[in-house]
């Protein structure tokens, strides 16, 4: 590996799991919506 | 570290948080390919690689910078939300500190150089990896409480042990 291909290791490195651990992060369930006042 | 993040501070933004993390070598790779920092590659030589100038992107002080300049935009979300966000970059050069061997900058130029040095024995690659499950297990265990954020918690997990793995002594580029 040069050192062109560690620089382009440690950029893409961090880079690309962002998306993936935040699309794991998203909630199961959606949050459930609470009633208005004037409907209770 | 950006997980246990999220896990602290939930409404925090789980992308923006993340991208903190790693923000300093992010700008690391590019400022490499601009010939604005310079490292060189130590093949058998752990951990396999050495950062001759990274002033620019890691010093303390450039750090700070980093951090304020990510966490700025973030403040009209309210402040807890931009401190979240500004820490998780400092944090990379805090974490740091303990892993590299005395080329941490005060800032660009300083003749004063921080590091303990962990990457120069041999279990750092375990210390590493303490201290990433530790992180995730708090994030794991928030997020089966709270269930506003973390539902895939376990895969995430197994996501950052996975990627840890391949920057180990035996699977990474580098080695």
């Amino acid at each position: 590996m040069s050192t062109t291909g560690f620089a382009l290791f440690c950029l893409i490195g961090f880079l690309v799991p962002v998306p993936l651990l935040a699309w794991l992060d998203r909630p199961r369930r959606p949050a459930v919506p609470t009633a208005p006042a004037s409907a209770r | 570290m950006g997980l246990a993040l999220k896990a602290r501070v939930p409404r925090a933004p789980t992308w923006a948080i993340l991208i903190g993390t790693g923000l300093l070598d992010i700008l690391f790779g590019p400022f490499v390919l601009l010939g604005i920092e310079r490292a060189s590659l130590t093949p058998g030589q752990s951990p396999g690689f050495r950062l001759d100038y990274i002033d620019w992107s890691h010093s303390l002080a450039m750090s700070l910078v980093w951090s304020a300049a990510w966490a700025l935009p973030f403040l009209k979300r309210g402040r807890a939300i931009a401190l979240t966000i500004g820490f998780a970059v400092l944090s990379h050069f805090i974490l740091d500190f303990f892993m590299h061997p005395e080329d941490l900058a005060l800032w660009p130029g300083s003749r004063a150089h921080l590091g303990l040095g962990l990457w120069h024995t041999a279990y750092w690659w375990w210390f590493e990896l303490v201290f990433v499950c530790a992180g995730c297990g708090y994030y794991w265990v928030r997020a089966r409480k709270l269930g506003t954020f973390g539902g895939r918690a376990a895969w995430a997990f197994a996501v950052v042990v996975a990627l840890h793995m391949l920057n180990s002594p035996w699977l990474s580029p580098t080695k």
